[in-house]
């Protein structure tokens, strides 16, 4: 199935583009879609959004159609009717979501 | 005979609801506007905030309003010197013209490298979402919060935010019987949600609450203790050590249920500090006394988890946790406690005997039909142990003292705020160590631990895995960007409600560091030494002038116990002065014109979680008030739409008690032995040695802490005196010095300009109370000034009040009265906390009698 990844902020230098279209397979998690777009990205991308011991990082921000994964089911959830996913990095400053 | 003008007519006379901001507390007021001029401030009872209650600067908000000499106009500068005292030359220019210029600016930078454009700013209040979405369509991580984290909260933050989930505790004073200051003026004026606290305070010292506060000096909360305990700065860690070691080692009072449950105290370690793993899930492994046999700490079979004794596993031997506490804190007895401290033993003793007995280990209260446990005592600090060389050891030993006994998110104890809420909470992450709640976070979080790695950003947090931000070490990587592998510079900033030239260190130096930015851009609302040294000054609002959606935000401007979720609207009572505007206002102009809008509505989408028809669309462009609404009805519903919010001031919610003390309803553990402070350590130190950063110390990364003595212990001679600097609870950083009636309260005082000095100490050095004289720091910074005498500071100790001794023209009220403290402190990379980052406030001064 075709995802489009739209990527936001800092994370370009990584990416050096601002959005791509991907194949992935049926069944696809986030996890997974994460795992591959750091195959591609390489060490850089995967150091910005993932902290040490492959936790994914509070300030890395993933989308689901506009619906942050934490509460669209988490990493877990397959990726199976998304359309867009979006990858934000969100500098660390003093807003947070509240 | 003379002529009295006809009194005008009242055409209007109305309160309307909002929010202070003449320091960071949020407090809910309500603004006395007549035909047009707001006369008078007052807290809005309506608060559970502040309930009703307003602090002199609150009051004295309206004079800043009508300062005359506000900047009401773009200006551009003429002089290509920057420096100290140096003229700008600002000439006005048009609102369209400086905003051209700027955005030429950002998107020139931006072509070269997004990093090389940086936003700092302190506007907790309006900021937020707002600068981050906007730094992150710009596509730089180069941001900052300014100067308060060179000192304030770098060894406090980190340590709630591993315990509590959050940005900051309170103590729980309602339920409290014995309350332990450490350099924190909790309920006092100047701490966070004072007026809140403050009130609760008194009453439980009414019904009996017994306060202790250490300090080297009887501060606004010494003065109203049972007991000031007079301390020499620098020495919290080994007090708190000194403690635990009575607690643990002679008294045996500990809450060994808590720390089985709740703690990481079981979890063995072996000789290297690191704990004993399973060899295939990785899981700490924990001593089972029910079956004699190692298990995971998170095996459903374990019995009894073992706190004390030592072990063998698969050959290694090994002990708990809190057995390793145990026999380190064993190396602070009294006697020792008291070289380092000053603090006499007896006195050691008594407090923790004391507070040991208060802490009523395996008491029940009930509270909403709710049984918890009760812990009704605790210890609270602040910024007086943290701002030093090993802040973060002072910070993590004090929090030691809560954790032992329980005294963690549960009533008496201290209370993380907005830890947990209606749908976030803290939560297990990597070993069971307690994780914030990703929706909280707003700086960087101590763990997980980040990656170690050559810096990328001018505040170096990649060396600094600990910290929640590394503000500290912005002039030194500026000034020599190599020396920490940054390959590219700073060629825009961008700073708003900031004044690093007065609040951090020594001026000549930031102006120093200033000079290798070639474009800066300030929004100000009057003239100070840091806008002198902008390129481009947009005039901006007052907060009397200001919209802000929610300005009190969730994570610290709440109170934890105050029985309510609350959020505010902060709205303009007054009209600002033609040309003048909301800095946050402004950026969507900036954002249209460099063409980052569509990022920037798409990140604050998700930020201020605008739903359905809310969302912003990607190229459209919205008034601020527009943006306002929407937040508003998205958070809330169409019926709590801006317009509802102007009218009523506050929104308030029932808080459940489960959300006050959170810790029993989660399955979290906190730290009580810091193994991941060591492989953090062994991280920095591998990659400070690669960019030949050869004297970076790594001695303070350990599982237990140890006293370590600032440098300024070392200075022997004729600077023989500490300077510490202390606040009162009628100024708020450097600004509220030029406000008519705060200038006028400080008249009054005589302390407040003055150099305080011990009775006995001054007289060994022939000073009487009201002599002149000079103070000069180790740095060579010398200054004249009073001394004031007395005995409410310790002997070994002289002090300074608030962010005085201004400069510059534009404010004039406050110019040439008081010593700058930050101007005699030492700022060298080995003074600063490699934990923490805070860089060391603890220098030694000569005082000379002229
Ligand atoms: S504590 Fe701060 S926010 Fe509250 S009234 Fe005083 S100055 Fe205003």
């Amino acid at each position: 199935m075709k995802i489009k990844v739209v990527y936001v902020g800092p994370i370009r230098t990584h990416t050096r583009t601002a959005e791509e279209v991907l194949e992935v397979a049926a069944g696809t998690t986030v996890s997974g879609l994460l795992a591959l777009l750091c195959e591609h990205h390489g060490d850089g991308f995967r150091d910005s959004i993932f902290l040490d011991g492959g936790h994914l990082a509070n300030f890395a921000r993933v989308l689901l159609d506009g619906e942050d994964q934490y509460e669209a089911g988490g990493l877990e959830r397959n990726l199976d009717g998304v359309q867009e996913v979006s990858i934000l990095l969100i500098p660390s400053m003093a807003g947070g979501r509240f | 005979m003379a002529q009295v003008a006809p009194r005008e007519a009242v055409r209007e006379d109305v309160w309307i609801p909002t929010v202070c901001y003449m320091c960071y507390n949020a407090c809910s007021i309500l603004a006395h506007r007549v035909n047009g001029v707001v006369v008078k401030i007052e807290g809005d009872p309506k608060s559970p905030h502040n309930t009703g209650k307003c602090c002199a600067k609150g009051n004295a908000g309206l004079m800043s309003l009508y300062n005359p000499h506000r900047i009401t106009t773009p200006l551009r500068r003429t002089n290509p010197q920057k420096g100290y005292k140096v003229d700008p030359g600002f000439e006005p220019i048009s609102w369209d013209e400086a905003l051209d210029i700027v955005a030429d600016r950002l998107k020139k930078a931006r072509e070269k490298d997004p990093r090389r454009i940086m936003l700092s700013s302190f506007d907790l209040h309006g900021l937020g979402a707002f600068g981050e979405s906007f730094t992150s369509a710009l596509g730089t991580h180069n941001v900052s919060s300014g100067p308060a984290g060179f000192f304030c909260g770098n060894g406090v933050h980190p340590i709630t935010w591993m315990n509590h989930g959050t940005f900051y505790a309170e103590p729980d004073v309602d339920h409290c019987k014995y309350l332990i200051l450490i350099g924190s003026q909790a309920g006092g004026a100047v701490h966070l949600n004072p007026l809140g606290i403050g009130a609760r305070m008194a009453e439980a010292r009414l019904k009996g609450m017994k306060l202790v506060v250490v300090d080297p000096m009887c501060c606004q909360m010494a003065s109203k203790a049972n007991d000031w305990i007079p301390i020499r700065p620098g020495t919290d860690t080994a007090f708190a050590l000194g403690m635990l070691n009575v607690l643990l080692n002679d008294l045996g009072i500990f809450d060994a249920p808590f720390i089985k449950k709740f703690t990481n105290g079981a979890y063995l370690a072996g000789p290297d500090g690191k704990y004993i793993r399973h060899p295939d899930s990785g899981r700490p492994l924990v001593w089972d006394s029910g079956s004699g046999t190692p298990k995971g700490f998170d095996d459903a079979t374990v019995v009894d988890p073992a706190l004390e004794g030592s072990y063998e596993v698969d050959g290694v031997s090994c002990k708990p946790g809190f057995q390793l506490l145990k026999e380190h804190v064993a190396l602070y007895p009294p006697a020792r406690v008291e070289e380092i401290t000053t603090v006499p033993a007896e006195t050691i003793l008594r407090i923790a005997r004391e507070y040991g007995e208060a802490a009523s280990i395996g008491s029940k209260i009930v509270i909403d039909g709710v049984e918890l446990p009760y812990r009704p005592a605790h210890v609270d600090w602040s910024r007086g142990p943290s701002s030093h060389a090993h802040g973060m050891s002072a910070g993590v030993a004090i929090q030691l003292l809560n954790t032992v006994i329980g005294a963690v998110d549960v009533p008496g104890g201290h209370l993380g705020i907005s830890g947990s809420g209606p749908n976030w909470a803290p939560y297990a992450g990597p070993d069971g160590l307690l994780t914030p709640s990703p929706d909280l976070v707003v700086f960087h979080q101590p763990y997980p631990p980040r990656k170690v790695k050559k810096p990328e950003l001018y505040e170096a947090p990649e060396l600094f895995p600990l910290a929640v931000y590394s503000r500290s070490l912005l002039p030194e990587n500026l000034m020599h960007p190599e020396k920490y592998g940054l390959d590219y510079r700073i060629e825009v900033f961008i700073h708003a409600r900031n004044n690093y030239m007065m609040q951090t260190i020594h001026p000549e130096i930031v102006a120093e560091a200033y000079r290798q930015i070639p474009f800066i851009v300030t929004f100000a609302h009057t003239m100070d030494p840091s806008t002198e040294m902008a390129d481009i000054v947009f005039p901006d609002t007052h907060f009397l002038e200001r919209l802000d959606c929610f300005p009190n935000r969730i994570r610290a401007f709440q109170l934890a116990n105050g029985g309510y979720w609350y959020w505010m609207l902060r709205q303009p009572v007054s009209d600002p002065p033609p040309g003048v505007r909301h800095w946050v206002s402004v950026l969507f102009d900036i954002a249209d014109r460099v063409g980052i809008l569509p990022d920037y509505h798409r990140t604050l989408n998700h930020l201020l979680r605008l739903k359905g028809s809310n969302q912003l669309a990607a190229d459209q462009k919205y008034t601020f008030e527009e943006v306002s609404d929407r937040w508003c009805k998205s958070k809330f519903g169409s019926e709590h739409d801006l317009e509802w919010f102007k009218k009523n001031g506050i929104h308030t919610e029932p808080k459940d008690v489960r959300h006050v003390y959170q810790l029993p309803f989660l399955n979290v553990r906190i730290p009580l032995y810091h193994e991941f402070f060591i492989k953090a350590g062994e991280d920095v130190k591998q990659v400070t040695q690669e960019l030949g950063l050869h004297d970076w110390d790594t001695d303070d990364f350990e599982a237990i802490p140890h006293w370590r003595p600032c440098p300024a212990y070392k200075e022997k001679g004729e600077h023989d005196l500490f300077l510490i600097n202390y606040k009162v609870p009628y100024h708020a950083q450097s600004y509220t010095f030029e406000n008519a009636w705060l200038d006028d309260l400080t008249q009054g005082y005589p302390d407040a300009r003055s150099v305080l000095m011990n009775t006995e100490t001054a007289r060994s050095k022939g000073i009487a109370d009201g002599d002149e004289i000079v103070v000069e720091s180790t740095n060579g910074y010398q200054s004249r000034a009073v001394a004031r005498v007395a005995e409410t500071i310790h002997p070994e100790v002289v002090a300074i009040m608030g962010t005085q001794g201004h400069w510059v023209d534009g404010q004039p009220m406050a110019r040439g009265k008081g010593v700058h403290w930050n101007s005699m402190l030492e700022y060298d990379v080995k003074r600063i906390d490699k934990l923490s980052a805070a860089l060391d406030a603890c220098v030694k001064v000569k005082i000379v009698k002229t």
